[in-house]
């Protein structure tokens, strides 16, 4: 089976955002190749960006070789190019993108009717503005499956896993409260699921599903735009899409629909309408989406209209988090991943850096027997694998603080969720006073909480890091697939998923 | 498991003591007995005995000095902060001057002989340094295991 | 790897062997069948009952396999859980010097040296007093004697005759006294009949008072008794030369001494058979007690018997009697023998002292042996030390020097479990011992003994011993001797002019004690000590 992801707008980036850290946590199914695509006209938007940065960080980690395990488990494609921007090598202006001067005067006049002066002078180069009238019609003529990249190698890439019986799932996530996502998704889904409607093998090797985000953020409005999204129309536009949907049966192409939602906005720290400064943080719903994207992938199919929710609703805990072989499994493969993340960030890639620097490698047993008796070259591997690795553990514990974050605040310790984050971040302001969660330096991670990153605290082992070093002395990886690097990055990964009794 | 694997590289260490006592009793001491002369005030036999005697104290030394390195690379130094690992040769340098000490003790303490004192240096000061040395090369806890000198060569199983 | 239990380690090399012979199936079932419960908890499984063979069953040959395979199944879990802790290089390396210290330690012990007989006791040992002793007392009843009891005033000689019974009395618990009198014939004395010898009527006995026959008295002696004769020792030449030879006879050569006690006594009389003319004289000694006449008391037995009763004499009231003087001729200088092993040497120049049990094959409590080892390399070699020295009172008077008799033997292996020692001639070239007593002039305290060791010398490696005897170089009478001493000269001088007859000498005594110290010299040549030195020589 192939997976194949696109997000849509800049929720649907966020998404796909989530989607990857959990992939790199192993949780997806299987280890087959996923592909991922963003569909964008905003091509500079910040959170696109961030996801763009990530999945090529995640592709090049992949590269490393450390055998059999759920670290990086799954192959990733980027599509080619990773960034489909409707309105590529195309007018910026609605009018100009649909050859309003040249229309037919019956044409242009429906023109008029449906898009006000405003709407077809706007420039759209940060996407449609909380529009998806506008979204649509250009989506519906941009994409052309049979054309241009990345549609193409999408499309037959898609027919040869169906035709070869191996099969192939396709997710779209994006929201339906602003303008990309709320005409994007439903519109690929039908452009995507008609290319195979006439296939007789589609049915059961063929499945789309969608993740659409109803609103769970706000931000302040950009009073500098007339043409803009706006988050107190967050909720109508939702209303107005869901119906739409529903009489329209805009979705019915969908073997699956997953709606999420929260009942509270969580305000972004950034208010504008597209561009670098359109850089949402994370947010705890986002890892719902890709949760749910995972149970798409998992399940043969998806039957009913299952209804997930927060037991409590002052406190978000890890039961609430669905996940096919059970929430204790997505944990544990959270918490692997972040003592993974912190034990690198805070001791064993500052140990590389002063071993590169200093010398004296005994200092670090891991290192004889990881690196200098295999012959891996620390020079050349601290400036390539070792930082690209150090680079997706900083995302993945910002990403991790972010997801905290969004629920709570700065207090974790009575009252936190999932996450307790001060031991790697902290929260500050930024220059517009806006509070914002930045990663600590690694000198000042709160090293005897390395055992406790997950809340709740079931138990204290204060010296987890010291012991995590002990064990790395003596740990050898029987894998022989797993070599360079890799075998090292293997090797902690492992060691940093050994449990004691008392941990749950 | 744990305390299986501190269990067997004190056995270790012990091993390597009981090695170099039987070096002692059974190489050294014979083979001195053919280099020494020990001129008036002092039978051989007494000499030897006390050779032995600070000879065996001295390879106790170096195995106490290693056990004490053990217990406080194993149990004592928190490494949960990687600079930690910093300087720890020093310590077991340091710790390298209890063996050294009793090496002058016992060539100290031991009586003046006209011949074959340079053998007697020679033991007194390979027995120490050699029974520190392997204990820690091979028995150091995991974290400095390739701490001493010639760890790195000579532990080339892992 | 979990730990393993050793019943269950057990059971797991069990099983092993099983699969090597189907003869042991049954047998190692049956013996595992209590450590397989211990397994998980798991019910043992139940075995062919057709196969059950007890391992008493089992022929020799099965029962061998089927406890050496258990054992080689066994030490292969071992070994693997040994390496899953240690690696194989760490092993190996372990293994390779653990072989190396066992072969070499094998190698050098067994080159263990083989060893020689430890020395022969003493020929001669000292013997110490006797519990219960009987003494033989024989009063000179010739007319000589009776100038001692005819003084106007108790004489020494008259209180001297009650302390002799008392004399045996309080020095042996057991002591017995016989009282004789002796002249031309010997005759007992009954009771208390020797008190007699006190009154000059003792001596008028014509049957005993003309010929002094000492001889007839030492033939008579026991040698198991201690032989006491009282007389005042006038003999002629043949008389001394026969008296002497008779003395070396009977008791020089049985390692027994003879002592001489000789006290100055008031005189008032005549004495006979002065010199070879037979000259008499009359004689009446002064108030000084150097005036007085000599007599003796000569003492024949063991050197420790005579010494103590002397003493005892002394005791009871001879040390008051102000001329007296005691010479014990015997072959003992020294009661105990040196305490060679234990002294501390002064100087070891390239030599080690050892413990004899390095050189001896079997054990030895003696102290008069020391061991030495030179290790190779070395041209010379010396040693020196000294130890107490405590000669015997009243014995031969001889210089400091003494003169080493030394006699070699080296170590030959002739395929015994000892070393056979075989005497070398060349060897004692290789040993040179100087030694004296100290201080230089008498009494004596201590003994010093050195030696140089001309490596060169000895023939081959291997273990060499000598016997050193220790005498002195020159012995000499005490100087009483000389001056109570009547020379032949004096006597013909005498014979013109009796009035300057000097009564205070004894004729022929000191050819009488000289002679007999001659005869015990030769006889058995007294040795200031004896002792041995093992060396064990590398080349």
């Amino acid at each position: 089976m192939s997976y194949y992801v696109i997000g849509v707008g800049g929720t649907g980036a966020k998404c796909i955002e989530s989607f990857i850290h959990l992939c790199a946590a192993g949780l997806m199914p299987d280890s087959k190749s996923l592909f991922c695509l963003f569909v964008d006209p905003d091509g500079a938007n910040g959170s696109l960006k961030r996801a763009g940065e990530l999945l090529q960080t995640y592709h090049d980690c992949k590269q490393l070789q450390l055998g059999a395990t759920d670290l990086f488990k799954s192959g990733v494609r980027i599509a080619q190019p990773d960034i489909w921007s409707p309105l590529q090598d195309k007018p910026a202006r609605l009018d100009e993108f649909f050859n309003y001067n040249i229309l037919e005067p019956a044409a242009a006049h429906l023109f008029d009717v449906l898009y006000s002066p405003r709407e077809k002078q706007t420039s759209l180069e940060y996407g449609f503005r909380g529009h998806p009238s506008i979204g649509s019609a250009v989506m519906a003529s941009a994409v052309k499956l049979g054309g241009e990249e990345p549609w193409a190698s999408l499309r037959n890439q898609i027919s040869l896993d169906v035709g070869t019986g191996e099969g192939a799932k396709v997710i779209l996530f994006g929201s339906i409260f602003g303008g990309t996502g709320a005409s994007g998704v439903p519109t690929i889904s039908r452009l995507v699921s008609n290319e195979f409607k006439s296939s007789k093998l589609r049915q059961d090797r063929f499945k789309i599903g969608s993740v659409l985000m109803l609103p769970y953020f706000s931000f302040d409005p950009v009073k500098s735009e007339r043409l803009r999204v706006d988050a107190d129309t967050f909720l109508l536009s939702t209303q107005s899409a869901l119906n739409y949907y529903h009489s329209q049966h805009e979705l019915k192409v969908c073997n699956a629909v997953y709606l999420l939602g929260s009942e509270t906005l969580k305000p972004m720290r950034t208010s504008s309408i597209g561009g670098q400064g359109q850089e949402n943080e994370p947010h705890l719903l986002e890892m719902y989406a890709a949760l749910a994207a995972l149970n798409f992938f998992g399940q043969e199919s998806v039957e009913g209209y299952p209804l997930v929710a927060r037991e409590l609703q002052s406190k978000t805990r890890w039961s609430d988090l669905p996940y096919d072989s059970g929430f204790a499994d997505l944990k544990k493969r959270i918490n692997q991943l972040a003592r993974f993340s912190f034990a690198y960030l805070s001791s064993y890639y500052p140990m590389l850096e002063s071993i590169n620097d200093t010398g004296r490698g005994y200092r670090a047993p891991w290192y004889i027997n990881f690196f200098s008796r295999r012959g891996v070259d620390l020079k050349d591997s601290i400036t390539k694998e070792l930082k690209q690795l150090k680079s997706y553990c900083e995302s993945f514990l910002l990403w991790l603080a972010n997801i905290e974050q969004s629920q709570t605040g700065d207090n974790v310790d009575e009252g936190g969720h999932l996450i307790n984050f001060n031991a790697f971040a902290t929260t500050t302001t930024d220059e517009n006073g806006k509070p914002t969660v930045v990663l600590r330096d690694p000198n000042d991670f709160s090293l005897s909480h390395y055992w406790n990153l997950l809340l709740p605290i079931t138990a204290n082992y204060p010296k987890g890091l010291s012991e995590l070093w002990e064990t790395m002395s003596d740990i050898r990886i029987k894998d022989p697939k797993a070599d360079g690097v890799g075998r090292f990055v293997r090797a902690l990964y492992d060691a940093c998923g050994k449990v004691k009794a008392e941990d749950s | 498991m744990d305390k299986l694997k501190h269990i067997g590289l004190i056995v270790g260490m012990a091993f390597v003591f009981f090695i170099f006592a039987l070096l002692i009793i059974y190489v050294e001491d014979p083979f001195l007995d053919s280099k020494v002369t020990t001129g008036a005030n002092i039978l051989m036999d007494e000499w030897r005995q006390l050779f032995r005697y600070w000879a065996v104290f001295g390879i106790s030394t170096a195995v106490l000095a290693a056990l004490i390195w053990y217990a406080w690379g194993q149990w004592t130094v928190n490494l949960n902060d990687w600079t930690k690992a910093n300087k720890k040769r020093i310590v077991w340098l340091l710790f390298l001057l209890l063996p050294c000490c009793a090496f002058l003790m016992g060539w100290l303490l031991t009586p003046p002989i006209q011949e074959g004192a340079i053998f007697v240096t020679a033991f007194y000061l390979a027995n120490n340094l050699a029974v520190y040395l392997l204990a820690t090369v091979f028995f150091s806890p995991s974290s400095f295991k390739y701490t001493p000198w010639g760890a790195v060569t000579l532990r080339r199983g892992w | 790897m979990e730990p393993a239990s050793v019943p269950s380690v057990m059971a797991k090399a069990a099983r092993k062997a099983c699969s090597v012979s189907p003869f042991v199936q049954s047998a190692a079932a049956q013996a595992t069948a209590p450590f397989a419960k211990e397994e998980g908890g798991r019910k043992p499984a139940k075995h062919d009952e057709s196969l059950t063979v007890s391992l008493q069953s089992l022929r020799y040959p099965e029962r061998f396999y089927a406890v050496s395979n258990s054992y080689l199944a066994f030490m292969r879990i071992i070994t693997k859980h040994i390496s899953s802790t240690f690696r194989v290089h760490e092993i190996r390396a372990l293994t390779a010097l653990t072989l190396f210290c066992l072969l070499t330690g094998m190698g050098f012990s067994s080159c263990a040296s083989k060893r020689l007989p430890p020395p022969a006791e003493p020929e001669r040992r000292f013997s110490p007093v006797s519990e219960a002793l009987k003494v033989d007392l024989f009063f000179d009843a010739t007319l000589s004697m009776q100038g001692f009891v005819r003084t106007p005033e108790n004489s020494y000689y008259q209180r001297m005759i009650p302390l002799l019974e008392r004399g045996v009395i309080e020095g042996w618990r057991g002591g017995e006294a016989s009282f004789y009198e002796f002249g031309d014939d010997i005759a007992p004395l009954p009771g208390r009949d020797y008190l007699d010898a006190a009154r000059p009527t003792f001596y008028s006995n014509s049957k005993y008072n003309k010929k002094t026959f000492i001889e007839r008295v030492i033939d008579r002696a026991q040698l198991d008794h201690l032989t006491i004769i009282i007389t005042d020792l006038f003999q002629d030449n043949a008389d001394v030369n026969q008296l002497s030879e008779k003395l070396k006879q009977k008791f020089i050569v049985n390692n027994l001494a003879v002592g001489v006690m000789a006290v100055r006594s008031q005189y008032l009389g005549v004495v006979y058979d002065v010199g070879a003319e037979n000259y008499s004289f009359g004689y009446t000694s002064k108030e000084k007690p150097e005036t007085g006449r000599p007599f003796y008391l000569l003492a024949f037995g063991s050197h420790a018997n005579i010494a103590h009763y002397f003493a005892t004499l002394g005791n009871s009231g001879l040390n008051a009697f102000p001329e007296k003087h005691v010479l014990i001729l015997s072959s003992f200088l020294t009661s105990e023998p040196s305490p060679f092993t234990s002294t501390k040497l002064k100087i070891a120049d390239k030599l080690s002292e050892i413990s004899s049990s390095n050189v001896f094959a079997r054990n030895y409590s003696g102290e008069q042996v020391k061991a030495f080892k030179i290790t190779k390399g070395q041209a010379k070699a010396k040693f020196s030390t000294d130890w107490a020295y405590q000669p015997l009172p009243d014995g031969l008077d001889h210089s400091s020097e003494l003169t080493p008799i030394i006699q070699g033997w080296k170590g030959e292996d002739t395929g015994a479990r000892e070393l056979f020692p075989s005497e070398n001639l060349q060897a004692l070239k290789a040993l040179t011992i100087t030694a004296k007593l100290l201080p230089e002039n008498a009494p004596y305290d201590r003994l010093q003994v050195a030696g140089d060791i001309n490596v060169v010398n000895f023939p081959s490696a291997g273990l060499y011993f000598y016997r050193i005897l220790l005498r002195p170089a020159r012995y000499s009478l005490p100087h009483w001797v000389a001056v109570w001493n009547m020379g032949e000269g004096e006597i013909e001088k005498w014979h013109l002019h009796p009035a300057d007859f000097d009564g205070s000498k004894t004729y022929n005594l000191e050819n009488f004690l000289g002679t007999l110290q001659g005869a015990v010299l030769n006889t058995t040549p007294p040795e200031v000590s004896e002792i041995y030195c093992y060396i064990r020589v590398d080349k």
